[in-house]
């Protein structure tokens, strides 16, 4: 035993853990310029962790890339007066992984001490084992290959394309393991996973007289796909009944029925619940989700349910303005996201339930008698509704697209000649603004970036400030 | 012309050069122990024996789970869906949400046991069988658990290498059931007679199994031969020196009706759910809780039923006069309670306020609260032998005592139409240690008559306790339909009033209200369904998705 925890006087217990971890690696590089025309270089890894068994712990992981300036050509000489660097590049690359694992001996089988049974009003110690493992497990690999183009154009305008594709295969996830194994998921080289995406920056500066301005965009535009789950199409994940990760779609899907408006009228609900049936322990009442039969099958059960969205945004943006004229400057940066989405729950909303709950005012809008064109689905408790985000739906996935002014800075520099003769070289008056605006598409006052569920998070502070930067 | 420039050839290497490399990767962990050094000495086997008691009657919610299962039922109520009991007692149990009795942790430890433990010589051949035969009855429990309460389920006895070699088709009830009785009579004659300490499964605790698996599954003499066996064993009987109450306290571990009780001790092995037990105005969640149901069952002290003509039964004080198990099962609004704060206060369920203050006892003050106004006498009296946290107590919850034995006999007496006298002997005994009076042989002389009796008795016996589904679903009644299927279907009520504390009288305090379509909805709980299918629980559709060999049980399927 090499390591003890101190123990509280309470339990008269006390624990610690004891383990280690080797890994060697030895790598290597090649660089090779040509006349600044002509760039190459390849690089190999070997990586080595005692993770792994014996047979299986060396992992080898080359790359390359290669880049070509175009703008140095002699063909290109006559192009330089608009087009200042045209650079084509691309790479090829692998390397590995084993950090997900918490584990130090994911492939040797161990018993663990801890599930205890007391006799007498002794604890007595159990010992068993928690987990299988398998000894062939090894390196997550992740291959990535991209291209990309740098322009510089007009002396004002620069460029930057990139595209790139990464398969990552051998993740080590748990094995499903049906329940009838009695153990814990074991861990096997089984996922795989594939971001593809495209990103730019275009950076724009000019300057007229006492003008100057300069903007810098960015955009990158992402996909996330699973491609293999261990052998089953579909995960459910273990801790939130909303979210699944499915072969084909994005990591961590919202998952659930598929809502389709809410039923306006009773006899709207009671022609449904006729044709379709109703799965849930409530019965559908005017106000009501309507729920998708997805798999066209006739009724409505636990099958129609489908993915939509996920908390990972397909597009992300920043923009980035700056002016200046004199000794006045300003610069705005903004930021946002596009294609993303969250699942809010009863707290976001707030639940009809004893005396403490604090509904929001989007349930002004709830359906009603006199309101039957409304956008929520009626009042009711929690337990005593099939709409409530509990059941798990679309209706409670939200778009949550945004766009953030996320800083504005405005400041002036005093003239110089003012200056004289206090020993001052510099002196700047700001106002500087951080979070200032957001723009989305909520029912509610959420932060867009909030989490899933509860969307509980300390929310982005908007601060207003006003400083003196003096240089003596 | 621009010279050519040949630049950088750089070549770096790095890393931690040994000379030795294959010894520098051998680690291994020091905190925890691999097969190959494993399975040597008897304290070996006895640490994976104490592995196998880990949560044995119920690995999902624990020994909880016997203070929740009866929310399954007509007697119980759940209103957070905590662990999905309140679907399965409102029948919208699903393959997307039921509760997870389908679990083989603890059948993997006892395989794994029984398989490597083997070749281990023990000083005393005796103790070895016998721990062999403790596990073999651990797994037999879990086999007849998941076998009644899903038809038949994979049988596994060893121990499945990969995730394949587990996704095995179902087998017949039927032949889980043979397996249950073969492996419970191998281990019987094995097993000490009386516990070698408190915790350990004896002859009683094996005997008890056998004779509810068989009780369970209809085979009448097996049960009685088992409930005779434990009688024979001379070693319990029903409790009288204490109240009955006390049965379920702390104080009344160690009394000689329980056969086993699950183990739990404070700070190292704790009962963190006694909070569950509660109402909300002394802390607790009030997770189970007993229903208007279980109240008109008792009789009045005289022993006529609220129905009979001539009973004195007063709808606007149910409490008055009944049968006194009813004030030890049940805390009813009315009696006297001394909280989390120490201080006495009378038990008000039915005000939303008092004294202008609100009332956290309120019904529906929070989720908290009982939404049936009562909480369960058994285990909760009195508050202050647990502590404040409610969350790391000595709660040993009984798994099975000498009630059900005798509960069981008189059952199969009456059954097989013979040996009466018996049966009012023990129904006798029973409600006499309760405070109540002895049977009436004029009312109850038929067989049927006795069947309906002796089947209340043991609803109001083992309230609480967990057993009440079960009995629901063995139980046919005169047109061979489930009990559950009349009881189990329709509206759960539940009562509304007032308590006037100033009322002398403690059962008289409670005045509730005349049903009516006006308070129709304050009364209403909940819609409750039973099909004939939910006889069955739905396997996970985790489980089937991972196990495509299984089948899901009739009336599940999508």
């Amino acid at each position: 035993m090499t390591d003890l925890d101190a123990g509280t006087k309470s339990t008269q217990t006390n624990e610690g853990y004891s383990r280690e971890l080797a890994m060697m690696s030895y790598f290597g590089r090649i660089n090779y310029d040509y006349a600044g025309k002509y760039l190459f270089e390849a690089n190999f890894r070997a990586d080595a962790s005692s993770r792994f068994s014996p047979d299986n712990r060396w992992g080898y992981f080359p790359s390359v890339s290669a880049g070509w300036r175009l703008s140095e050509e002699r063909f290109m000489e006559n192009s330089r007066t608009w087009l200042q660097s045209l650079k084509l590049r691309g790479s090829w690359g692998q390397l590995g992984n084993q950090d997900a694992l918490d584990d130090y001996y994911p492939w040797l089988v161990t018993y663990a001490v801890g599930t205890n049974y007391p006799f007498d009003g002794n604890v007595n110690t159990g010992i068993t084992q928690k987990a299988q493992k398998l000894s062939s497990i090894s390196w997550e690999k992740s291959t990535n290959w991209g291209i990309g183009l740098d322009i510089s154009l007009l002396s004002c305008l620069d460029l930057t394309l990139d595209y790139y594709n990464r398969k990552t295969t051998g993740i080590i996830m748990d094995v499903p393991v049906p329940g009838s194994f009695g153990l814990d998921p074991y861990k096997d080289n089984v996922g795989a996973m594939r971001n593809t995406g495209f990103e730019a920056t275009a950076t724009f500066h000019k300057q007229w007289n006492d003008w100057k301005f300069s903007a810098t965009g960015n955009v990158a535009v992402n996909k996330n796909e699973i491609l293999n789950l261990g052998g089953v199409n579909e995960m459910a994940d273990k801790d939130y009944g909303y979210l699944i990760n499915r072969v084909g779609s994005p990591f961590k899907s919202f998952y659930g029925y598929v809502a389709d408006g809410l039923f306006r009228s009773q006899e709207e609900a009671d022609a449904y619940t006729a044709r379709y049936g109703n799965p849930f322990g409530n019965k559908f009442k005017a106000g009501d989700i309507r729920y998708k039969d997805v798999n066209n099958d006739g009724k409505l059960t636990s099958a129609d349910r489908d993915v939509a969205g996920s908390e990972q945004p397909d597009v992300t943006f920043g923009l980035n303005l700056s002016a200046s004229w004199k000794n006045f400057d300003l610069s705005v940066f903004m930021q946002g996201a596009c294609g993303v989405s969250r699942y809010f729950n009863n707290e976001v909303f707030g639940e009809f339930t004893g005396d403490s709950s604090h509904p929001s005012t989007v349930w002004f809008d709830a359906w009603s008698d006199e309101n039957p064109d409304g956008s929520f689905p009626r009042i009711a408790e929690t337990d005593q509704t099939n709409s409530s985000p509990y059941t798990y739906s679309t209706f409670w996935v939200f778009k949550t697209n945004y766009l953030r002014i996320k800083n504005i800075r405005f400041g002036y520099n005093l003239p110089a000649k003012w200056l004289k003769g206090c020993g001052i070289s510099r002196l700047r008056v700001y106002y500087s603004g951080e979070n200032l605006f957001k723009f989305d598409n909520l029912p509610v006052n959420i932060d867009p970036e909030a989490p899933s569920g509860r969307g509980s998070h300390y929310p982005q502070v908007c601060t207003n400030s006003i400083g003196i930067n003096v240089t003596f | 012309m621009k010279p050519v420039k040949f630049t950088t050839l750089s070549l770096i290497a790095c890393g931690f050069i040994f000379s030795s490399c294959d010894d520098f990767f051998d680690t291994a962990p020091y905190d925890q122990l691999s097969p190959s050094t494993f399975w040597k000495t008897e304290e070996d086997a006895r640490s994976a024996v104490t592995a196998c008691y880990d949560k044995w009657s119920n690995p999902a919610t624990g020994s909880t789970d016997i203070l929740f299962a009866d929310c399954m039922s007509d007697i119980g109520f759940n209103y957070s869906n905590a662990s999905n009991y309140k679907v399965v007692g409102n029948g919208s149990m699903t393959q997307a949400a039921t509760v997870k009795y389908y679990d083989y942790s603890t059948i993997r430890r006892c395989n794994t046991f029984l398989t490597n433990a083997e070749p281990i010589e023990f000083a005393d051949d005796a103790e070895k069988k016998d721990l062999f035969a403790q596990v073999r009855t651990i797994r037999a429990w879990r086999y007849f658990q998941m076998g009644f309460w899903y038809g038949g389920v994979p049988l596994i006895t060893g121990e499945p290498e990969l995730s394949d070699d587990a996704k095995l088709p179902r087998d017949t009830e039927e032949k889980i059931k043979q397996f249950v009785y073969s492996e419970l009579d191998a281990a019987i004659p094995d097993l000490n007679k009386k516990p070698a300490e408190r915790g350990r499964i004896a002859r009683g605790t094996a005997l008890a199994v056998k004779m509810r698996a068989a009780l369970y599954w209809g085979d009448l003499d097996l049960a009685l031969q088992a409930a005779r066996a434990i009688q024979e064993l001379g070693l319990y009987e029903l409790e009288k020196t204490m109240d009955y109450q006390a049965l379920f306290s702390i104080k009344g571990q160690n009394s000689k009706e329980i056969i086993y009780a699950m183990q739990h001790v404070s700070n190292t092995y704790a009962f963190e759910n006694m909070i569950r037990m509660y109402n909300n105005q002394d802390g607790g969640w009030a997770s189970m809780v007993p229903t208007q149901n279980l109240v008109d069952m008792y009789e009045m002290s005289s022993g006529l039923l609220p129905g009979d003509d001539g009973s004195g039964y007063d709808a606007a004080h149910p409490f008055a006069n009944r049968d006194p198990r009813l004030a030890q099962t049940i805390l009813y609004p009315g009696m006297e309670w001394v909280g989390s704060d120490g201080k006495k206060r009378i038990i008000n369920t039915l005000d939303k306020t008092i004294d202008g203050n609100s009332n956290a006892d309120y019904m529906d003050a929070a989720d908290n609260s009982s939404r049936t106004g009562m909480i369960w006498a058994k285990y909760t009296v009195p508050l202050s032998q647990y502590s404040a946290s409610l969350g790391n107590e000595n709660t040993c919850p009984i798994l099975f005592r000498y009630a059900e034995v005798l509960l069981t006999i008189a059952e199969i007496n009456v059954e097989k139409n013979e040996n009466f006298a018996e049966v009012y002997e023990i129904l006798d005994d029973l409600r006499t240690r309760g405070g109540h009076i002895a049977v009436n042989r004029a009312k109850y002389d038929t067989q049927e008559k006795l069947r309906e009796l002796v089947r209340r008795e043991r609803c109001l016996e083992l309230a609480g306790e967990g057993l009440r589904r079960a009995d629901l679903l063995r139980w046919k009644d005169t047109n061979g339909k489930m009990l559950a299927e009349t009881l189990l279907n329709g509206t759960l009520y539940r009562m509304t009033g007032t308590v006037q504390a100033g009322e002398p009288d403690r059962d008289l305090r409670a005045v509730i209200n005349a049903p009516s379509d006006g308070n129709a909805t304050l009364r209403k709980i909940e819609d409750r369904v039973f099909r004939p299918y939910n006889r069955y629980l739905p396997f996970p559709q985790a489980e089937l998705d991972k196990n495509p060999n299984l089948k899901q049980n009739e009336g599940y399927e999508k």
